[in-house]
């Protein structure tokens, strides 16, 4: 269902070139749940960002349910990443402004012909899916990192993905909201049959999942 | 989307309030130069109903000599004659010191019938019409054939003719209680030059022997430096004890413009400088807010939104807001014309809302896009990065 052929990526900076990923190959079957693992700056969030479509390779090719993304605009982008990934960041990305109903609402903001008595619906249910049903009219400062995380998955699963990017979802948790949000992945791959690409340094949670992909500098290794 | 955006900022009430009551500021005070601007261009697209150029004034000061009714009388003839003898002269009109873009005004009121109409009056000798090209619209100017009669001569303007006469005829009748006899019409006058509204206006015939301290000549084209010269001459050897002003009419048309524009110009340049200052306030806040906000645009763009659907909030939550100072700002703006506030028509005021309303938002549009585009040219990864 994805395939990276011979990915490169150079980050151009004024005085240095940083080659954050190489000759990467990799293919990813439908509703695999796969770990990416790896010392910190070996380029596990730029492989992330290429699946994702949210930066530009340098060189290479990836291609996502037969679609190459090679040179589409920037509306086919963003229609495509609405329709097809749903992300889940360390940091969690969520917009303080807006509670937490609103922040999961996000990605149907921008999809097409559905309504707003809709979108709350299905935001609602996204959000009991996360156990956060008593949440829904906070804002985000007002929860704890296990519950943002939470509601960045509730957003990253309302517009019914078929992949999900997490670049370590865990990261800045302790170890007992990092498993129930590990669970609550393990459901979603399980059940919904998503396939979840998650980059994690913890080793006890990359053992839970299908396949694990070591990076070093840049490089697949095995 | 919309409601999102109002969500957002009632989120942000503080800052949105700030960027309201800037928006509100400048909307009243574009709305005042614009209403000033407006009103002014409006009058000088109105013709004066003369003809200012080729005409020269000689400001006599009769009666600070101390001379007597009938000396002043015997230099006023000379001077006349005299003057009327140089070649480049072509007509002249003794007339009262409220000439055309002159600051003095004589306000009296016209009785007619039940009616009391307040007006302006002129008074001068039959050249009057002659030297400054005044147009008649009905009957005739007065002239030689008046005299005799027991009423003086009075010709009107149209303003005036309709006050009092409305769609009836005006020619020949006899007003005020039988002191004039109106013996013509002229289209428009107005006294105090392009920038003044058209007041009522009534001229009316020196009666014999009357002078007063005003000379208007209709000069050749070509006249100049040396027939300043001449005339200033002429006016002195005769005059010996009068001080005696010569100039230009169109001198006083310029005196006139300045003290019409000056303030304007004054008031517009402080109020260019406030709205640059809030302008330039709003893209600062605007960078700043979007510098802040790159890490949410990211996101936005992570989760679907493309680089229009960007340009939308952005450019939304200011319209919206500045939608929201306006509303404020043109219900006071709107009392003017419904108070008939300062004789502005009611058009100019609606076109000083629609011209501020128009400006202020292209200003906001250009300061809210300019960012939004530096903003959205940044990939979604990066963006999203720069926490
Ligand atoms: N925008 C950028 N400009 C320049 N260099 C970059 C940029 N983003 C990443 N890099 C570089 O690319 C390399 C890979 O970065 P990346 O963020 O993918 O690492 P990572 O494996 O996710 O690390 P971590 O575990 O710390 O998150 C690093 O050397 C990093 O400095
Ligand atoms: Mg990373």
């Amino acid at each position: 269902m994805i395939t990276l052929k011979n990915l490169e990526k150079v980050y151009q900076t004024d005085e240095i070139e940083t080659v954050a990923l190489s000759n990467i190959n990799l293919e990813i079957a439908k509703g695999e749940f796969l770990s990416i693992m790896g010392p910190s700056g070996c380029g596990k969030s730029t492989l992330l960002n290429m699946i994702g479509l949210l930066d530009k390779p340098t060189n290479g090719m990836v291609e996502i349910e037969k679609n190459i993304i090679d040179g589409w605009r920037d509306k086919r982008l963003a229609q495509f990443r609405n329709q097809k990934l749903g992300f889940i960041f360390q940091s969690f990305h969520l917009i303080n402004d807006l509670q937490v109903v609103d922040n999961v609402e996000l990605p149907l903001l921008y999809r097409k012909g559905i309504s707003g008595k809709e979108r709350r619906k299905r935001a609602l249910e996204a959000i009991e899916k996360v156990g956060l049903s008593t949440r829904a009219k906070h804002y985000p400062a007002q929860l704890s990192g296990g519950q943002k995380q939470r509601v960045a998955i509730a957003r990253a699963i309302i517009g019914q993905p078929d992949i999900i990017l997490a670049d370590e979802p865990t990261g800045n948790l302790d170890s007992k909201m990092g498993n129930d949000i590990m669970e609550i992945l393990e459901k979603l791959n399980k059940q919904e049959k998503a396939t979840i690409i998650m980059v994690t340094h913890d080793e006890r949670l990359a053992n839970k999942t299908n396949r694990i992909i070591h990076l070093f500098d840049g490089k697949q290794v095995n | 989307m919309i409601k999102s955006i109002f969500k957002l900022i009632w989120k942000r009430k503080r800052r949105s309030t700030l960027m309201i009551v800037e928006m509100f500021i400048s909307f009243l005070l574009l709305f005042a130069l614009f209403a000033m601007v407006l009103k002014n261009t409006r009058s000088y697209l109105e013709p004066t109903g003369f003809d200012y150029e080729n005409v020269w004034v000689v400001n006599m000061n009769i009666w600070g000599a101390g001379l007597s009714d009938e000396q002043n009388e015997l230099i006023i003839d000379q001077l006349r004659r005299n003057i009327l003898s140089m070649p480049d002269v072509l007509s002249l009109s003794n007339t009262s010191g409220n000439l055309p873009y002159s600051q003095s005004t004589y306000s009296t009121t016209m009785h007619y019938n039940d009616l009391k109409i307040s007006t302006n009056r002129v008074q001068s000798d039959d050249a009057f019409a002659e030297v400054l090209g005044i147009k008649l619209k009905q009957g005739r100017w007065y002239n030689k054939t008046d005299e005799g009669n027991k009423e003086i001569p009075i010709v009107i303007n149209q303003k005036l003719k309709e006050a009092m006469f409305g769609d009836e005829n005006a020619i020949g009748e006899i007003v005020h209680s039988g002191v004039y006899k109106v013996v013509g019409v002229v289209e428009q006058f107005k006294l105090k030059g392009e920038y003044s509204e058209e007041p009522n206006n009534f001229f009316s015939r020196f009666e014999p022997n009357h002078f007063d301290r005003i000379f208007l000549l209709k000069v050749k084209p070509d006249a100049g430096i040396a027939f300043e010269e001449q005339l200033i001459q002429t006016a002195s050897n005769i005059a010996k004890d009068w001080t005696i002003k010569v100039e230009p009419l169109s001198n006083y048309r310029k005196d006139a413009f300045q003290r019409t524009w000056i303030p304007i110009l004054l008031f517009g340049g402080v109020c260019i400088f406030l709205i640059l200052n809030i302008i330039l306030g709003l893209l600062g806040i605007l960078w700043y807010n979007i510098n802040n906000r790159i890490p949410e645009i990211g996101l936005r763009q992570s989760v679907g939104a493309s680089a229009g659907k960007i340009y939308q909030q952005f450019i939304g939550e200011m319209l919206v807001l500045t939608t929201l100072g306006f509303i404020p700002g043109i219900l006071i703006a709107v009392q003017f014309p419904l108070l008939h506030a300062f004789e502005i028509e009611d058009e100019i005021y609606l076109l000083a809302i629609l011209c501020s309303v128009f400006i202020i938002y292209m200003l906001v549009f250009i300061s809210s896009f300019i960012p939004s585009i530096q903003a959205v040219k940044i990939q979604p990864a990066i963006a999203l990065h720069e926490e």
